[in-house]
């Protein structure tokens, strides 16, 4: 039977190639693509702040704070 | 030096958690795909497709855990709507850690049937339901105890910090635990067998011991009466009101990526390692003999050492530049440096590589975090309500896909690569 089985005796340039591939050319790929996609994100530093001080000013902020050791 | 605003003892029980957590998943990552491909010697070809059905298992698992969570209200184990879960569920984590390497049909090399894939692929889902129902509880209740951005820095430092040392602990143990972690000689086999199983039960009595500790005394609930007037939204309506929201579905598309990365590299490591690295004639490799298997662990190990240094100094940029831009600085460090490992075959350069990825890697899981808890405090703006597990939920479904794009480049890769050797092994061990 033939298949896709790990065979540490059989690695042949090609293999490392893919391998290299994955450790490399692959996630570079997807962190690329990760930045591409975070440059339509809407919440900047400047909306950031926005939202705190508006959950400040609604009184919310501190009501489920962690209480002080005795 | 500034005050504190969350108490070291408390900030440190918060952070155990992700031992726990972070034991589970990443030791979980490591050693699954090589014990079931290397040493088990099961067809990638079913090993693609267990990964693919559990994947889509998760995308319905995780969301809907994540909705119960936010609608669990609860006096009985312990009381609130996160603990209580996180309870349930700790003890199964811990057990499922040992029956990850216990499946049937494997008494000898290559002798696996159908039941083995079938296991597999249960024991996989059994394992990312408990794991899920004590993660997004778990990380849910940064955002909820957590409020403001100062509490949050302090907190999300820590637990990144103490995630580092949860990594290190799930990617050195298996390599001294485990005399030959890809099987290179089949007459180990019953001994290799019985140390992945020794390592799963180890891994099992550290999430146990840590996860109570972060149960105890880092998880803080609301009282009663207070999550009695939250309103939470049913399954459908909590999904539609997450996919709706575009400001969390384009940061989940990018976490997604993130993920991938994180599911990738770990999946690949030890291969990875033993195919590139002439292990006989490496000066570098040979000079660290010794050390013998802890040597594929080693290129992981400095990265998560150095991602400790990677959160400090990306945390530094949140604050100068914002959540936004340092997110997209970290990645784009990490991708950069990641690129040079084409051109390299030697274990020093690999070395090399993996310490300047550690800052890269720091960023991710830091800036992921703080961008779920803006999120959920915008959505609290409009809505009224803390839907930190609806969040969570339907962030790790993202995550999960994320597995079905690494274990399918993995088998793409090396099918197309020409990884088919003739499988040999049926009854001769």
């Amino acid at each position: 039977m033939v298949g896709l089985v790990y065979d540490p005796t059989v690695v042949t340039p090609e293999i490392q190639f893919g391998l290299k591939s994955l450790m490399s050319l692959f996630p570079a790929g997807a962190l690329l693509i990760g930045i591409v996609i975070l440059i339509f994100y809407p919440l900047g530093r400047k909306q950031v702040q926005e939202l705190q001080a508006n959950l400040k000013q609604s009184a919310k902020i501190n009501e489920n704070k962690f209480p002080e050791e005795e | 030096m500034s005050k504190l605003e969350v108490p070291f003892g408390k900030n440190l029980a918060f952070g155990t958690g992700e031992i726990a957590d972070q034991l589970a998943y990443q030791g979980f990552t490591f050693l699954i795909f090589t014990f079931y491909f290397s040493v088990v010697k099961l067809d990638a070809k079913y090993i693609t497709i267990v990964f693919i059905i559990w994947s889509i298992y998760n995308a319905f698992n995780d969301p809907i855990l994540g909705s119960l969570s936010d609608r669990t209200r609860t006096r009985k184990i312990f009381g609130g709507r996160r603990r209580p879960w996180m309870i349930v569920a700790t003890l199964p984590l811990a057990l499922v850690m040992f029956l990850l390497f216990t499946p049937p049909g494997g008494q000898v090399v290559g002798g696996y049937n159908i039941w083995t894939i079938i296991y597999m692929l249960f024991i996989m889902c059994l394992f990312d339901t408990v794991y899920t129902a004590f993660s997004v509880n778990r990380v849910s209740l940064y955002p909820e105890i957590f409020r403001t951005d100062k509490a949050r820095e302090e907190v999300g430092a820590v637990r990144r910090i103490v995630m580092v040392f949860a990594l290190l602990i799930a990617f050195i143990m298996p390599t001294l635990l485990i005399s030959d972690m890809t099987l290179e000689d089949p007459t180990k086999f019953q001994q290799v067998l019985w140390e992945y199983q020794f390592t799963g039960i180890i891994f099992g009595v550290i999430i146990l011991v840590t996860a109570l500790i972060n149960i105890l005394w880092g998880a803080k609930e609301a009282p009663y009466e207070e999550l009695e007037k939250k309103k939470p939204l049913k399954l459908f309506e909590s999904l539609k009101v997450s996919l709706k929201n575009k400001k969390f579905v384009i940061f989940a598309l990018c976490s997604t990526m993130n993920w991938y990365v994180f599911g990738l590299i770990p999946t690949i490591m030890p291969i990875y390692i033993k195919s590139i690295v002439d292990f006989s004639t490496d000066p570098v490799a040979l000079a660290l003999e010794s050390l013998g298997e802890l040597r594929i662990s080693i290129p992981l190990v400095l990265a998560f050492l150095m991602s400790i240094f990677g959160v400090l100094f990306w945390s530094y940029i949140d604050r100068k530049l914002g959540s936004k831009i340092g997110f997209i600085l970290s990645m784009a460090w990490w991708a950069v440096v990641l690129i040079p490992l084409i051109f390299i075959n030697s274990y020093l350069g690999i070395l090399i590589i993996m310490v300047l990825n550690g800052i890269g890697l720091g960023g991710s899981p830091y800036f992921i975090d703080r961008h779920i808890s803006n999120i959920a405090d915008d959505d609290e703006l409009r809505t009224g309500q803390r839907r930190e597990g609806s969040y969570y939920g339907v962030h790790a479904l993202f995550v999960r896909l994320s597995t079905i794009l690494s274990i399918s480049s993995i088998a793409i890769v090396l099918t197309t690569n020409g990884w088919v050797g003739i499988r040999s092994y049926g009854s001769n061990p």
